[in-house]
């Protein structure tokens, strides 16, 4: 079959040390399509409900789509799934750099790991040749060391590696999956499994090419579409400015979190930030995934003061909103040491610089003092307690210990009115942007199958008029800032998307930001696997996915009891785009579970499931 | 007339302001209009608000609005 897939399931047991490789149903498929989506049906077939993340038979799985044959723009992706230490039910983090495209011409759909190994190991994969090496001398070494030590022992400089830094190997729950040094799987700490089946790392390398459907017009697509979306990032900006270009209109808007959320607006802070300043300040330069035409990521260079200086990955806007304006610290370059010392030591930034803000709260209203933090100063503003306290939290050491089960896990520690003020669903921290003013953010979070993310449903930006999806009636003008209409429909659609995006699995910067419609992305889909699928049944198996990932939140104990705001959401700005504004959030809800086809206890309905070809 | 306009991250550049901070548009002329004064690349207006309130570009514009034109929200990632 010439359709994009091997068909090929590579599983490793690293109880027993032992390898097999299975074959791939194609039914699956074509119901799920891969990453994301065909992941969490593998965790659905193959685990209980609560099963605990750290438990050996948890899976960690590492999956790829037919966009990771040819070189898709924007294809050089891959999902990590499993059971989150945050949430305790399915969870999915993507990453980028070149490891999705490695695993495929290594001859694999999707590598399942199982089991824990008795000391740290890592994985090398060369097609057929499937090795476990002794890691133990690999140990405390960070994201960055870690791919040159095994380059250097292996001798093979072109593998492309997954791995942990030392949050992973302490299971912080926020650990995440760092790839060849640059792209992480940040969220949902799928770096702590990996870390608890004492797994350091998975170095791939391939040397084949997957048949696909028709191969000359997939090429021809290809060329057209890098062309054009390299076109639409030039004419945007998004090229020169990358995420940080967003920052200013996010505060305008009163998206950007300011003060751990308890802020109305900071356009000074957003603007210092952001780019172009960010640009300027961090001498900052595309750093593109392979075969990507847009470039978002950056590659900085802080030269002084000293204590900032480095050369890497640069900060996200995510990074900037929860590191930066989140705790009222405006200094690009003190926000990229942050995330700088973050990404070395492998956790997710975005919960780091929640939990930054919540310790910056926590030191305001006096629950923690001097005592408490070894003397960390944690006063609103201070770069210091950010880098340091980043850095414990990612060394499980000193007062960041407290946060090693999460933000949640902290407030119980720290102080009995403490829980009520975290900002999450599902125990993963908010995100930089605010449903208090894109409120189809808000039904969005709640029902998030990971918790809450904007990046399985980016519907911020289509309120925020960044990208829209005529395919599903979502065109400008769709939705208007904190009116109900349409809302919870824009809310479902850009969820399907996401699970989409994921099983494809394609960078959801190619659509949002870089104008590759979901009609081209049909296109191209059609021309690799030849199965001629319209956009529609495309998002059909986006809402196949994500209903799969809704059983598995079920059956871990969540539903309509836990789809709610937390307290801060409730709170209304006094000033700024959103002053005076709430949320309708009773209403939205009641949209969404209508759309979505739940009955009150948040399940899908039998006629649901019976429709998506699902069973409970 | 006169409308007080404030131009965000990449429109910040098109700014075309009169000594007092005003930029001048033709009378009963609408956002769109505005827009075009300014040299913005239509397709990328796409968030505006104007007294706080938000807009699309046929909106009528007044003597002495605020218009605040977003560049749109792409890659929040």
């Amino acid at each position: 079959m010439a359709d994009g897939y091997w068909h090929t399931l590579l599983r490793i047991d690293l109880s027993r040390g032992t390898h097999a490789v299975e074959t791939l149903d194609e039914a699956d498929l074509k119901r799920f399509i891969g990453g994301a989506g065909l992941g969490a049906e593998i965790l659905r077939r193959e685990l209980p409900p609560k099963v605990g993340a750290f438990e050996a038979r948890n899976r960690l799985i590492f999956a790829t789509g037919p966009f990771q044959g040819p070189a898709v723009p924007g294809g050089a992706k891959f999902s990590i799934v499993g059971i989150s230490p945050l949430s305790g039910t399915f969870a999915d983090t993507a990453a980028g750099a070149g490891w999705g495209i490695a695993l495929k011409e290594a001859g694999y759909d999707v590598l399942v790991i199982q089991g824990a190994a008795e000391h740290p190991v890592y994985l090398q994969i060369v097609d057929d040749a499937v090795t476990i090496w002794d890691a133990r001398n690999l140990i405390g070494r960070d994201t960055v060391e870690t791919v040159d030590d095994i380059h250097a022992e292996t001798g093979d400089g072109r593998l492309s590696v997954a791995c942990v830094g030392l949050a992973g190997e302490r299971r912080v729950a926020i650990a995440c999956v760092a790839v060849d040094k640059h792209s992480f799987g940040g969220r949902c700490g799928l770096g702590a499994v990996m870390g608890s089946k004492n797994l350091k790392a998975v170095a791939v390398r391939g040397t084949r090419q997957v048949p696909v459907a028709d191969l000359a017009r997939t090429q021809a697509l290809i060329k057209r579409f890098q062309s054009e979306a390299h076109q639409a990032v030039l004419r945007n900006h998004f090229r020169e400015n990358g995420t940080p270009g967003l920052c200013e209109t996010a505060e305008g808007l009163g998206d950007m979190p300011i003060k751990y959320w308890d802020g109305d607006i900071w356009p000074a802070g957003a603007k210092r930030l952001g780019a172009p300043n960010y640009t300027q300040v961090l001498q900052a330069k595309p750093l593109p995934c392979q075969y990507c035409p847009t470039g978002c990521h950056r590659r900085i260079k802080v030269i002084d003061p000293e204590e900032y200086a480095l050369t890497g990955p640069g900060p996200e806007y995510e990074t900037l909103g929860m590191m930066g304006t989140n705790t009222l610290i405006d200094d690009p370059k003190a926000v990229a040491k942050a995330n700088d010392i973050a990404n070395r030591l492998g956790i997710d930034t975005i919960s780091a610089g929640a939990m930054v803000g919540f310790a910056m709260q926590c030191w305001e209203r006096g629950w923690v003092t001097a005592k408490d933090t070894g003397g960390l100063d944690l006063t609103w503003g201070n770069p210091k307690a950010l880098i340091d306290l980043v850095d414990q939290i990612g060394r499980r050491e000193s007062f960041g210990a407290h946060f090693a089960e999460g933000t949640l896990g902290a407030a119980r520690e720290i102080h009995p009115d403490a829980l009520d003020t975290v900002v999450h669903n599902k125990g993963l921290d908010y995100p930089a942007h605010d449903p208090r003013a894109c409120i189809s953010l808000a039904p969005t979070y709640v029902t998030g199958t990971r918790g809450a993310c904007h990046f399985r449903g980016p519907c911020e930006d289509v309120e925020m008029g960044g990208f829209f999806l005529p395919e599903a009636g979502i065109t400008q003008g769709s939705v208007r800032f904190f009116e109900r209409p349409n809302q919870s429909h824009v809310a479902v659609k850009c969820q399907d998307l996401g699970a989409l995006t994921c099983s494809l699995v394609i960078c959801m910067f190619m659509i949002d930001g870089s104008e590759f419609s979901l009609t081209s992305q049909a296109e191209i889909f059609n021309a690799i696997t030849g199965w001629d699928w319209s956009v529609a049944k495309l998002l059909e198996a986006g809402e196949r996915a994500f209903t799969v990932q809704r059983l598995l939140n079920l059956r871990d104990g969540y539903g309509a009891e836990t789809d709610v705001l937390p307290k801060k959401m409730r709170k209304v700005a006094k000033e700024g785009f959103r002053a005076g504004k709430s949320i309708p959030f009773e209403e939205l809800m009641q949209d969404y579970y209508a759309l979505r086809g739940w009955d009150a206890s948040g399940a899908p309905t039998p006629a649901t499931l019976a429709r998506l070809g699902l069973s409970a | 007339m006169k409308v007080k306009v404030k131009l965000l991250s990449v429109f910040a550049a098109h700014a075309r302001e009169d000594a007092d901070g005003l930029t001048t548009v033709r009378d009963r002329g609408t956002v769109r209009a505005l827009a075009e004064t300014l040299g913005l690349p239509l397709d990328q207006v796409r968030i505006i608000t104007v007294n706080g309130r938000q807009v699309f570009l046929d909106e009528p514009l007044s003597d002495g609005d605020e218009v605040l034109i977003f560049p749109p929200a792409f890659g929040g990632g």
